[in-house]
C-alpha cells in the first residue's frame, strides 16, 4: 500500500468516526421518538458511505457487518420497518461495534490490508448481525425482496425496468446560434414548419441565453426551443426541416419511447439548469414526473453523488410537482454542499502550533521594536511601528481564532453517556445542552473532555436522586442535567448543573473528619466546607458504584482544570441541586495584558479582568480593604505578598480586577499600560507558587510574571476575612 | 420546406412621437409600434423602447399596427419585459395584431408576457 493510499485510509477512518458520531446523535433522538425522514436518510447514507469506503480499502470485516446494517436501514427508509426504540437501541449497539472495528483499522500497519478482529469483537459482531437479521427476515407483506434498490423503493417499476419513457411524442430540442438572423432565417419559421409534419403538442421557448438589456444585441439570436411533436413522420423527415440551419443550430431529436438514458443525456448536455429543462419535459408530456426523477437521479449518479438515487426514489409516489421539486432540491443541496466543503481546509495541528509560536515571537520582537522606537523619539519610526503592532495584533487574533473550536463537539458525546449511565442506574434523566456554539481553544477542548465526563457521571450518580426519592421530595420524577457554556469577561465558563439533592454538608464534614482532613472543632465557612470535596481521596458516596465514588475524581478534575489556568466553582443547595462551574481562559497562548510594576519587578494581569485603576489614598498602611464608591473592596499589596524589596512609592495605585463575580484590588507602584503577552509556562519548580500563572518577556527584554488573578482575589478576600475577624475579637 | 423568410423589404417600423395618447394611468406612457417588429427594426426599436421604459414608470405598447413580427421582434419584447421586471416597472402589451398573436401563440410565450389578449378586428390587416 503506497503512501497515498495510507493517507486516504487515515481520512476514511476520520470520516467514519464523524459519520458514526452523527449516526449516534440521530439514533438517540430516534429512541426518544424524534426521527424524521431526513434523519433516516442521513442514517442510511452514513452506513452506506462507511461500507463503500471500507470496501475501497479492502476492510472486509467492516463491509460485511455494515452490509447487514445497511439492509435494515434500507427497510427503515423504505418505510417497511419502523425505527422504534428497540431497533434504535440495537442500531446504537451496532454503531458502537462499527466504531470498534474502525478503531481496529487505526492499528493497521502499512502493509496490512484487512483488520484482524479478536474473538470477543467477532462474537459481538455475530450476535448483532443475528439480531439485525431478525429485522430482515420478517418484512411486512408489502415489501418486495430487497434484491435491487430501485425495485425495493419505487413501486412503479415496470416502466423504469424497461428503461424507456411512456411518451409517444418526439422530443425536439433546438438551440439556435447567434448568427441565425443575420443569415436571413427566422427560428420561428422552423417551429411553424414543424406543425406541417406533425401536431405540435407543446412548444417551450427558452430565452435564458439572452444577456441583460444593455448587452443584448437585437440582431443576434438567443432563442431556444423544446418541442414535443406528435408525428408519424420518419426521423429523416423531421430532420430535413432543419436542413437550412444545421450549421447554425444545435438540434437534438428524441424519437418516441426512447430510452430514459437519452433524456438523461439531453438534460446533461443542455446548458440551462436541470430544473427548467426537467419541468419543460414534464409539462410537454415527454417525461412523467417519475421518469424525470429517475433521469435526474441517474444523472447525479453519473456524477459522483451515488447515494442520491435512493433519496430521490424515497420521494417518489408524491404529487408530480413535488417529485420534481424534491429531486431538484436534492441536487441543489448536493451542489451547495460540495461548495461549502471546499471552504474548509484540513491542517495538521502541529503546523498551526508552530505558526502560533512564531506569532508569539513576532509579538515579542514587535514590542521590542516599539520600545526602541519610542526611546529613539523618531516620530516616523514610531508611526510605522504603531502600524506594525496593529498588524501583528491582527495576525495574532486570526492565528488564535484558527484554533478556536465550538464546545458543542465535546458536548455531543454526552447524550449517549447520560443515556447509558442513567439506564444502568435506573434513573430517569433528561440532558439539556446549551451554548454549544461557544468557542474555545482546541488544545483546551482536548483536555476538558475527561473532567467534564467525570462531573457529568458524578451528577448522574450522586447528584440526581432515584425517581421515587424525587417524587417524595416533591420534584418531577425526571431529573434534569444541564450542560451550558458561555463567554464571560475573557474566559469561557462551562456549567454542569443538576437538579438533584445537592451536597450533604453533614456528610462532607463527617467524612472530612474521618479522613483527617479537618479536626472536628474546626469551624468552616460553607464555601470552604464544599471545597473539601476537591481534596485528594475524598468521596461522599455511601456506596461505591462502578461509575464513580471511588474517591478519585474531584481532586483530579480540579488539578486538570488548574493545569489549564482555569478555576472551579461549586454551588449547591439542599434539595435544589448542584452547579459546578469551570472557568477557563479563552486561550492558552497569547493574551492582552496589563503591565504593572512594583519596585523593579514587572507583573502582568490579563486585561479582560481589569475593571479600573485608581490611586490608593487615605487608607491605613495595614488595612486590606478600601471604600470603592460605597462598596467594600478587599485588596492585596503585591509588595507585601511577594515580599518585594524597597519602600512603597509615594503614589500607590490600585488595579481593580474582577473574576468569577468577585472583585478585588491589587496594589502596585506603577501602571505601565497595555501589552500583548505571550504566555510562557513556568518551569515546574515554580508551579506551586500561588498568585503567579506564568511568565512572559516584555518588549524591553524584561521578564514579567503573569498574575493568577483568581488566586489573588481569593487571597484578598480571605485576608479581608481574617482582618475583620481580628477586628471583631 | 421553409424558404429564407425575408426577401428584404426593409420598411422601417414607425414609432411615432411619444405621449400621443393619454392613458388611464397618467404615469403610463403609451407607445404604438407601427409596421415591422422584426430583424430589420430590432436594433432601432431596442433603443427607442428601452429609452421609453427608462423614462417612464410604466409603458404600454400598442401593437395594433404591427404588420410583421419574427423571432428577433419577439426577442426585443422579451428583453423589454425582462428589463421592466428588473426595474420593477410595468410593461403592458395591448391591441395585439394578428402577426403578433401568431408569434406569441407559436412560441407559447403569451403566458410569459401575461397580458390579456383581445382580438381586434381593425388590427387584423
Amino acid at each position: 500500500m503506497d503512501e497515498q493510499m495510507l493517507q486516504a485510509r487515515q481520512a476514511f477512518i476520520e470520516e467514519a468516526r464523524d459519520l458514526l458520531q452523527a449516526m449516534e446523535t440521530i439514533l438517540l433522538q430516534a429512541e426518544e421518538g424524534q426521527c424524521d425522514t431526513e434523519a433516516i436518510n442521513a442514517l442510511f447514507r452514513s452506513a452506506h458511505t462507511i461500507k463503500g469506503s471500507a470496501g475501497l480499502f479492502g476492510l472486509d470485516a467492516i463491509v460485511a457487518f455494515t452490509h447487514t446494517l445497511e439492509n435494515v436501514l434500507e427497510n427503515v427508509r423504505a418505510g417497511t420497518q419502523t425505527l422504534d426504540a428497540s431497533l434504535a437501541s440495537l442500531l446504537l449497539n451496532c454503531a458502537d461495534h462499527l466504531g470498534n472495528l474502525v478503531e481496529l483499522a487505526t492499528q493497521l500497519r502499512g502493509e496490512d490490508t484487512d483488520i484482524t478482529v479478536d474473538a470477543a469483537t467477532a462474537e459481538t459482531g455475530k450476535a448483532l448481525q443475528a439480531e439485525l437479521s431478525r429485522y430482515l427476515n420478517t418484512p411486512s407483506p408489502s415489501t418486495p425482496p430487497p434484491s435491487s434498490r430501485v425495485a425495493e423503493a419505487a413501486p412503479p417499476v415496470e416502466k423504469i425496468a424497461k428503461d424507456t419513457v411512456e411518451a409517444d411524442t418526439w422530443h425536439i430540442s433546438l438551440r439556435f446560434g447567434t448568427e441565425v438572423f443575420r443569415h436571413g432565417m427566422d427560428p420561428l419559421c422552423f417551429v411553424s414548419y414543424l406543425s406541417e409534419v406533425g401536431e405540435l403538442k407543446q412548444v417551450s421557448t427558452l430565452i435564458d441565453a439572452m444577456p441583460s438589456a444593455a448587452e443584448m444585441d437585437p440582431e443576434s439570436c438567443y432563442l431556444g426551443f423544446e418541442i414535443d411533436l406528435h408525428s408519424t413522420a420518419t426521423k429523416e423527415t423531421i430532420e430535413s426541416v432543419f436542413d437550412f440551419v444545421r450549421e447554425d443550430c444545435a438540434i437534438r431529436i428524441i424519437p418516441p419511447y426512447s430510452e430514459l438514458q437519452t433524456y438523461v443525456r439531453l438534460i446533461e448536455e443542455l446548458s440551462e439548469d436541470a430544473l427548467q429543462i426537467g419541468e419543460i419535459l414534464v409539462r410537454g408530456g415527454a417525461l412523467t414526473p417519475n421518469e424525470l426523477a429517475n433521469a435526474l437521479a441517474a444523472q447525479a449518479q453519473q456524477g459522483e453523488a451515488r447515494q442520491l438515487i435512493g433519496e430521490l426514489l424515497v420521494n417518489e409516489g408524491i404529487a408530480a410537482k413535488e417529485v420534481v421539486q424534491a429531486a431538484l432540491e436534492k441536487q441543489k443541496v448536493n451542489t451547495t454542499k460540495k461548495i461549502s466543503e471546499t471552504k474548509f481546509l484540513k491542517v495538521a495541528a502541529d503546523r498551526l502550533d508552530s505558526l502560533i509560536n512564531l506569532v508569539g515571537e513576532l509579538v515579542i520582537a514587535g514590542a521590542t521594536t516599539a520600545a526602541l522606537a519610542s526611546k529613539d523619539g523618531n516620530a516616523a519610526l514610531q508611526e510605522s511601528t504603531n502600524v506594525l503592532s496593529r498588524l501583528v495584533e491582527e495576525i495574532r487574533d486570526s492565528a488564535l481564532r484558527m484554533r478556536m473550536v465550538p464546545i458543542g463537539e465535546t458536548f455531543s458525546r454526552f447524550p449517549r453517556v447520560v443515556r447509558d449511565v442513567s439506564r444502568e442506574l435506573g434513573k430517569d434523566i433528561e440532558l439539556k445542552i446549551s451554548g454549544g456554539e461557544t468557542e474555545l481553544d482546541k488544545s483546551m477542548v482536548e483536555h476538558i473532555g475527561d473532567p467534564l465526563m467525570h462531573l457529568v457521571r458524578n451528577a448522574i450518580d450522586h447528584g440526581i436522586e432515584p425517581s421515587a426519592k424525587r417524587i417524595a421530595a416533591g420534584k418531577p420524577a425526571t431529573g434534569t442535567l444541564h450542560l451550558n457554556a458561555f463567554h464571560d469577561s475573557g474566559s469561557v465558563v462551562l456549567e454542569v448543573r443538576d437538579d438533584g439533592g445537592g451536597l450533604d454538608r453533614n456528610r462532607i464534614r463527617t467524612k472530612a473528619i474521618e479522613r483527617g482532613l479537618i479536626t472536628d472543632d474546626v469551624v468552616l465557612a460553607d464555601r470552604d466546607l464544599l471545597r473539601l470535596i476537591f481534596e485528594p481521596g475524598f468521596s461522599t458516596a455511601a456506596e461505591v458504584t462502578n461509575l464513580s465514588g471511588r474517591g478519585v475524581g474531584m481532586d483530579v478534575v480540579k488539578r486538570n482544570i488548574e493545569a489549564m489556568r482555569g478555576t472551579i466553582e461549586l454551588e449547591s443547595a439542599e434539595n435544589v441541586g448542584t452547579t459546578i462551574r469551570l472557568r477557563l481562559p479563552l486561550t492558552l497562548a497569547i493574551i492582552d495584558g496589563f503591565v504593572i510594576s512594583v519596585g523593579k519587578a514587572y507583573f502582568i494581569t490579563p486585561l479582560e479582568m481589569v475593571m479600573e485603576c485608581l490611586e490608593l489614598k487615605g487608607v491605613a498602611s495595614d488595612s486590606h480593604y478600601l471604600n470603592l464608591r460605597g462598596e467594600v473592596l478587599p485588596f492585596v499589596r503585591l509588595r507585601e505578598l511577594f515580599e518585594l524589596e524597597g519602600e512603597p512609592s509615594r503614589h500607590e495605585n490600585v488595579v481593580v480586577v474582577r473574576c468569577g463575580g468577585q472583585k478585588a484590588g491589587i496594589v502596585v507602584d506603577v501602571l505601565h499600560g497595555e501589552a500583548q503577552t505571550v504566555i510562557k509556562p513556568l518551569p515546574s519548580l515554580f508551579r506551586k507558587l500561588r498568585g503567579i500563572g506564568g511568565s512572559t518577556i516584555l518588549g524591553s527584554g524584561e521578564v514579567a510574571l503573569i498574575l493568577d488573578v483568581m488566586a489573588l482575589i481569593e487571597l484578598a478576600v480571605t485576608t479581608d476575612t481574617r482582618t475583620r475577624l481580628t477586628c471583631n475579637e | 420546406m421553409p424558404t429564407r423568410h425575408r426577401t428584404g423589404t426593409g420598411n422601417k417600423a414607425m414609432t411615432s412621437a411619444l405621449n400621443d395618447k393619454p392613458s388611464a394611468n397618467p404615469a403610463t406612457q403609451s407607445v404604438p409600434i407601427t409596421g415591422e417588429l422584426s430583424i430589420y427594426t430590432a436594433l432601432e426599436l431596442k433603443t427607442t423602447l428601452l429609452d421609453a421604459l427608462h423614462a417612464n414608470p410604466a409603458l404600454k405598447l400598442n401593437l395594433a399596427n404591427v404588420t410583421v413580427m419574427d423571432g428577433a421582434g419577439l426577442q426585443v419584447l422579451v428583453m423589454l419585459k425582462r428589463e421592466a421586471l428588473q426595474l420593477n416597472k410595468e410593461l403592458t402589451l395591448t391591441q395585439h395584431s394578428e402577426a403578433v398573436l401568431r408569434v406569441l401563440d407559436l412560441s407559447n410565450m403569451t403566458g410569459y408576457f401575461g397580458d390579456p389578449l383581445v382580438l381586434c378586428a381593425e388590427a387584423s390587416n
